[in-house]
């Protein structure tokens, strides 16, 4: 297990080097000068080199590069040229909203998905069983931002008990749940449909397992064969699947907070692209790609604890 | 598939008396209704070139959110655009979006899959790493990076999907490889002499074929709603070409005054990501009896 | 536990989505007897042993009688039948690989059974379970009971599952092909502590198995079945020295000569077994029986010959010195 774990630590941080790699690389090698943005095209070429000496971007690429990274580690994201403001204070801030809404749209997930995917495990061959699996068809196949405006429409705009979007900010603690309840929401269908549907296959493909025939001719019934044995077996894909869905749920509330106009990280994100503020671009993308691959290595270890066959193979 | 053919009798009777055999109506359902759903979506789009009932992108200050009547079926936007015309031809971006991302994650994914699954560590493991580090990269997170330096694009779109949807085939095909690799038929095709690409291409694409074939109707319906996302973000392909994506967000300023304009474009949305996972589901059953009700 | 006298099943059909498999049988185990079944896959063998055990899948359905204590079980509601399955009747499974949960130690998956049944504490039962550990002769029973089941290796993990069925002193245990699984080497072992312990619990025993040696080794009696139907019944030794009916002739040949000629071909029995619903009219097996005429459009019935305890159901029984030369006959 203890090697495993460093293994599996290695692959992150090795993983994480790259991603780093890849992220300056790419908006590195990505046309349009910032200095030139700002100064627009009848800039002198001694006012854009000026600036460009300013924001440092004409130094070499790999001293840059050494440059942001050296700052990372020490958790300094630099300071936006643009706006002036810290990168990583300016991530900090937004994460108080993002956070909050991925987790609570993970809860719903999780409590839509549990109870209705072994239900529609257990009752697969009847009705109930069809109709549960139609639903999570639909909620899968319902883009969550449609969602998210039709639930606006008609909790905001027509029986207006819920704000429409914005974020009162967490000292009024009743309101920032409001404002984050119809967006949780959405998240939480979308991935719930989703989870639901691994949820059911898996414990559908664990009780046809021979083991829950052992149990049941030991003389427990369907329902202790399924709590005591398939409930444990089953969890092991859907522990898999849910980190993967936590990644998914990260780029899932970039476009829900652009519905709600909530002021998370990923409204940042396309207003700072869209003033082409690439130091802070590169830190938020930076930290939505360590935030999957950090959540992939937990996966990873979790697996392994509930996994005894995994746990003793090392 | 010879696994069927030189099954003891024993395997058969199995599958009844255990009863996972469903009846056959079932499956055929889903992929029928998937199929219809997705020759729909392609008819629609065939048909915008053919014909709409007003050109979609024409401004009509005189006509503007209009609710539905018979010259408008579906009303009209804040630019006074006929709804039908666009959703018609919306649905050829949709298309066209989703054939070329399916085919880039798939013309790239399968051939590393496959390289990975040759068996030499060295070349596996970076080959999956790679691919594991892609995976942390979603296609709206690549998509706007990529906007980022470019403007972006129906090319940008279609680019960062594409590549985002690659580790999904590459570890699927390296999966399916595996698995191949180790059956009987592909060690007697090793013991006289099959290796390398021939060995590849002749014994374990075919007998993946349709784990892939099955990927890319799920993975469509992914690039769809990837596509409606980036769209709606703006994103996507840019105006005046019109696409569903963009429908909603324009609609969305306009929900007090007309909601139903929000709601046309999200049918369409969902109903094409419906066709494409119904019609993956039952392309799984009908290619793959052994996956049948999970 | 209720006192048993043994298993009498009467007039049993099992039926797959209404199509019937195993098609009207009856015999009876005797208390503390030990019985095999015996036949090719797809004849109903373990169809039978599982509507015994009332654990048939979704669309398969038994009726008749199985009477074990004066109830019939199929009468029997499913939370009525969980308390007698472990408990009066328990099984062991084909496939020791996949029968065992293996995200849980051994000890409590024995240890389960007790408690549900016996109503023993968790510690009392895992004291038990480390005993029945040590019952079906697994080294280390302390740690072994700690053990998750890949730890383990099929030969012993078969013993785990073994040890579950025993654990609540079941008056009748069925054994589904519980050696076909293991390595040769193992399964002489298995099959001997399978024997030593059920005597020992003064158990019946339903082995099935297609394997005649098998059932030779340690039952005493034996039921042929084919396509569903029992097609011969008496002693193991008499059976095996001179079958009556043309299967079990087949049946016994193929064996025989595989024992004892590893050069000479393999005697097989001609055609193979029908698909489920494919079997002919009137004798099931006429269409592969080197016998068969116009009489075996009739169905036969499973009768003795006077003053016999072996019963056959066949138009044209091999009579006891015809019995060689139908083995060679069909090789």
């Amino acid at each position: 297990m203890l090697i495993y774990f460093v293994r599996r630590l290695v692959i992150l941080a090795v993983s994480l080097l790259a991603a780093s790699v890849l992220v300056f690389t790419l908006l590195a090698l990505l046309p349009g000068d910032q200095a030139q943005a700002m100064l627009g095209v009848n800039a002198t070429p001694e006012a854009l080199e000026a600036l460009r000496e300013q924001f440092g971007t004409n130094r070499p690429f790999t001293e840059r590069y050494l440059d942001w990274v050296g700052g990372l580690v020490s958790g300094d994201f630099g300071t936006s040229p643009l706006s002036g403001v810290s990168v990583g204070a300016e991530i900090v801030d937004k994460l108080g909203v993002t956070v909050p809404l991925i987790l609570s749209g993970m809860a719903l997930a999780l409590l839509i998905a549990v109870p209705l995917g072994v239900l529609a495990a257990v009752k697969s061959r009847t009705l109930l069983g069809t109709v549960l699996s139609a639903l999570s068809q639909v909620g899968i196949a319902v883009p969550s931002f449609w969602l998210g405006i039709l639930l606006i429409t008609v909790f905001a705009v027509k029986l207006q008990v819920l704000p429409s979007g914005g974020f009162t900010g967490w000292e009024d603690l009743g309101g920032a749940a409001q404002s984050l309840l119809l967006p949780a929401l959405v998240l939480g269908v979308a991935q719930g449909a989703i989870l639901m549907r691994y949820v059911r296959s898996a414990v559908v493909e664990v009780m046809q397992e021979d083991f829950i025939q052992t149990a049941r001719a030991k003389g427990l019934s369907r329902s202790q064969a399924l709590t005591r044995h398939a409930l444990r077996n089953a969890a092991i894909p859907v522990i898999t699947v849910l980190g993967l869905q936590l990644a998914t749920l990260l780029i899932g509330a970039v476009v829900i907070e652009n519905v709600f106009g909530l002021p998370g990280l990923g409204r940042m994100l396309l207003q700072d692209v869209g003033n082409r503020d690439l130091l802070k671009v590169q830190g938020t993308v930076m930290v939505l790609t360590a935030a999957v691959l950090l959540i992939n290595f937990l996966v990873d270890v979790v697996y392994h604890a509930v996994d005894p066959r995994l746990r003793s193979k090392a | 598939m010879t696994s069927v053919a030189d099954a003891p009798p024993e395997a058969t009777a199995d599958v009844v008396a255990t009863g996972t055999g469903k009846p056959h109506r079932r499956w055929n359902l889903t992929l029928v209704a998937g199929a219809t759903l997705v020759s729909l979506v392609v008819l629609t789009a065939v048909l915008s070139f053919l014909w709409t009932p007003y050109d979609p992108t024409r401004v009509n200050p005189a006509q503007t959110l209009v609710p539905p009547s018979s010259t408008h079926w579906l009303g009209t936007d804040h630019f006074g655009r006929d709804i039908v015309s666009q959703l018609l031809v919306g649905a050829r971006t949709t298309l066209f979006v989703g054939v070329v991302a399916v085919t880039i994650s798939a013309a790239v994914g399968v051939p590393l899959g496959l390289l990975a699954a040759t068996g030499r560590r060295w070349i596996s493991e970076p080959v999956m790493r790679v691919l594991d580090i892609v995976f942390a990269f979603p296609a709206i997170l690549l998509a706007i990076i990529l906007a980022a330096g470019f403007n972006a694009s129906t090319l940008t779109g279609m680019i960062a999907i594409g590549v985002a949807n690659v580790p999904v085939f590459g570890r699927l095909t390296r999966a399916g490889a595996l698995q191949v690799l180790q059956s009987d038929f592909v060690l007697a095709a090793r013991s006289y002499g099959r290796r390398g690409v021939v060995l590849m291409v002749r014994y374990v694409l075919p007998n993946i074929a349709a784990l892939l074939i099955v990927q890319a109707s799920v993975s469509f319906a992914h690039a769809v709603l990837a596509e409606a996302a980036l769209s709606y973000l703006g994103y996507g392909t840019p105006p005046p070409t019109p696409t569903w994506g963009r429908m909603l967000q324009e609609a969305q300023n306009y929900f007090v005054v007309q909601p139903m304009l929000a709601v046309w474009p999200g049918l369409a949305i969902a109903l094409s990501v419906l066709g494409f996972n119904l019609m993956g589901d039952g392309l799984r059953d009908a290619l793959d009896p052994r996956l049948r009700g999970r | 536990m209720t006192e048993v006298s043994g298993l009498v099943v009467e007039d049993l059909v099992v039926e797959v989505h209404g199509t019937p498999a195993v098609k009207g049988i009856s015999f009876e185990l005797g208390r503390g007897s030990r019985m095999g079944l015996i036949g090719e896959s797809g004849c109903g063998k373990s169809l039978t042993a599982l509507a015994l055990m009332g654990l048939l899948p979704h669309g398969v359905t038994a009726s008749g009688r199985v009477l074990l204590g004066g109830r019939n079980l199929l009468d029997l509601s499913d939370r009525e039948m969980c308390a007698v399955r472990g408990n009066d009747i328990a099984m062991v499974f084909q496939e020791p690989m996949t029968a065992l949960n293996p995200l849980m130690r051994v000890g409590n998956q024995i240890a389960e059974s007790l408690r549900l049944h016996r109503g023993m504490s968790r510690a009392a039962a895992a004291a038990r379970a480390v005993e029945l550990i040590e019952r079906v002769q697994l080294p280390e029973p302390d740690r072994t009971a700690r053990r998750y089941p890949h730890q383990l290796s099929g030969g012993q993990r078969q013993r785990v599952v073994l040890a579950i069925a025993l654990a609540c002193d079941p008056a009748v245990l069925v054994a589904d092909e519980p050696t076909t699984a293991l390595d040769v080497t193992v399964q002489a072992e298995m099959l001997r502590l399978m024997d030593t312990l059920v005597r020992e619990e003064g158990a019946s025993l339903l082995l099935i198995t297609h394997d005649l040696p098998v059932v030779a080794s340690i039952c005493e009696e034996l039921l042929v079945m084919y396509g569903g139907t029992i097609v011969e019944h008496g002693d193991v030794a008499t059976v095996f020295d001179s079958p009556r009916h043309p299967y079990t002739a087949g049946l016994k040949a193929s064996t025989v000569l595989e024992r004892t000629d590893g050069n000479s071909r393999l005697a097989t029995i001609p055609g193979r077994v029908p698909a489920l619903g494919a079997f002919p009219g009137g004798c099931v097996y006429r269409n592969r029986c080197p016998r068969a005429d116009d009489a075996c459009r009739t169905v036969p019935l499973l009768t003795a010959p006077p003053g016999s305890r072996r019963r056959a159901a066949c138009h044209h029984p091999i009579e006891s010195d015809q019995s060689l030369e139908s083995g060679k006959a069909s090789a």
